[in-house]
């Protein structure tokens, strides 16, 4: 049986600390003792790898001019590094100076900094306004109350057993990695809070447990920007629009999608009948 | 006792945070593998996997560089528990908006001194905006994110 204790260390540490175990033969070895020391966690391992190594890599291939252009779409040069950011191992300040040694001209970064923008604005509001963590910052813009959403997610929205065959592909992305392009996030909130009528708590919560980039602020007041509770409006999307970002990596045909295929007119008219008008 | 330690909880995984750089040389950085905390914050398995390869990246990243003055711990048990044990004078803990590892801060904080260390800035805005709209904290912003470490210079 494995002894946690350090010997080197053992006149230094007070008799109740255990050091966590180090020597693994390989990554099975490391993932079955999570899973041993840890038998209530939900779902299966990411093949994600945490880590510094793996987050300079990402690191070294940035490429701001090209994140500018091409970051709505499923295969455009998005880096990957929030899962490393949410952990702190690489700082928005580092990656921003690594972003700006890769550019000829600062303002070539100007999408790829605004969008490390956003991280630190949510950072800083939820810091202003803890309380909007879970509750809603404003009233929805909906035509609906709190009360006409559902306080749970229905299991076939968390199995990505929908029907719709683009929100299952991204659910299953999820459930696999802990990994989503930020575009397909907002396309499943989208579909959790407006398509679904459930509240956007509920799929924040969900969101939380297995994204490897789990931060509350982000994810939290995002889920209210696309509810509309933190916004002036909700987000919505159609087969269209999934079909111009994300066509050829997820099934978007009419016949797999047919909630989504409609314009947005009539999205507007069928989602949120009962508008009310905003002050 | 110890004078200082540095808690790295699980959002703050690098010995260069300013935490540990404002610590003392020598300063213990203490990660602790909180069962309690990451139930608290319903982890995943993908999310703990992630966890501990990250610490096992200190770990093995230390081993292998003899030049970083500051040991690093990772230990097993409840955070408050840890951290006690080890009798600090003060705790550096890197700031986080993180609800369950503030209340583990607030905690500490009722028996030790306890000082909140901010990473370094994004960029130079004011803290105490109550923003609302990004591209309002947008506009202020990018007057300085676009610098070097978020500082203009006249310098090139």
């Amino acid at each position: 049986m494995h002894d946690p204790r350090d010997p080197a260390r053992d006149s230094e540490l007070p008799p109740a600390s255990l050091v966590i175990r180090t020597d693994f033969k390989d990554r099975a070895d490391l993932i079955a003792h999570v899973m041993a020391i840890c038998p209530w966690a939900e779902g299966e391992a990411s093949p994600i790898p945490g880590g510094a190594t793996r987050a300079r890599e990402l690191l070294a291939e940035i490429d701001p001019v090209a994140y500018g252009h091409t970051r709505n779409f499923a295969e455009g040069k998005v880096t990957r590094l929030s899962p490393y950011v949410s952990h702190g191992i690489l700082s928005l300040d580092e990656i921003r100076n690594t972003a700006l040694k890769g550019c000829t001209t600062p303002q070539h970064a100007t999408k790829f900094l605004q969008e490390l923008g956003w991280r630190d604005f949510w950072q800083r509001v939820l810091k202003n306004h803890p309380e909007w963590a879970w509750h809603d910052a404003d009233a929805y813009k909906t035509g609906f109350g709190p009360e006409d959403y559902a306080d749970a997610l229905p299991t076939d929205i968390v199995h990505g057993e929908t029907g719709v065959a683009s929100i299952d592909a991204f659910v299953r992305e999820l459930n696999e990695t802990g990994y989503l392009h930020n575009h397909a996030r907002m396309y499943v909130a989208s579909y959790v809070v407006h398509f679904r009528r459930i509240k956007w708590q509920a799929g924040a919560r969900w969101f939380l447990k297995h994204l490897l980039d789990a931060n509350i602020a982000s994810n939290n007041l995002s889920w209210q920007w696309v509810a509309s509770t933190f916004s002036s409006k909700p987000y919505i999307f159609n087969l269209e629009n999934v079909r111009k970002y994300f066509g050829g990596v997820v099934d978007v045909s009419s016949e797999n999608n047919r909630p989504l295929d409609a314009s947005y007119e009539a999205l507007e008219e069928r989602l949120f009948q009962k508008r009310r008008v905003a002050p | 006792m110890s004078d200082t330690l540095v808690w790295l909880h699980p959002e703050a995984l690098r010995c260069h945070h300013p935490a540990a750089l404002e610590a003392p040389p020598q300063t213990t950085l203490v990660f602790v593998w909180d069962e309690e905390l990451f139930r608290e914050m319903d982890m995943s398995l993908k999310r703990l996997v992630f966890l501990y390869e990250s610490v096992l990246s200190i770990v093995t990243s230390l081993s292998q560089d003899s030049t970083e003055a500051r040991p690093f711990l990772a230990l097993q048990g409840r955070t408050v528990d840890v951290l006690a044990e080890r009798q600090p004078r003060e705790i550096l803990i890197p700031d986080t908006i993180n609800p369950v590892i503030l209340a583990r801060a607030k905690a500490l904080s009722t028996r030790f001194s306890v000082k909140m260390v901010a990473d370094h800035p994004f960029a130079d805005v004011p803290a105490d905006r109550d923003w609302r709209k990004f591209f309002d904290y947008w506009k202020h912003a990018e007057k300085s994110c676009f610098f070097e470490n978020g500082t203009p210079s006249l310098v090139k």
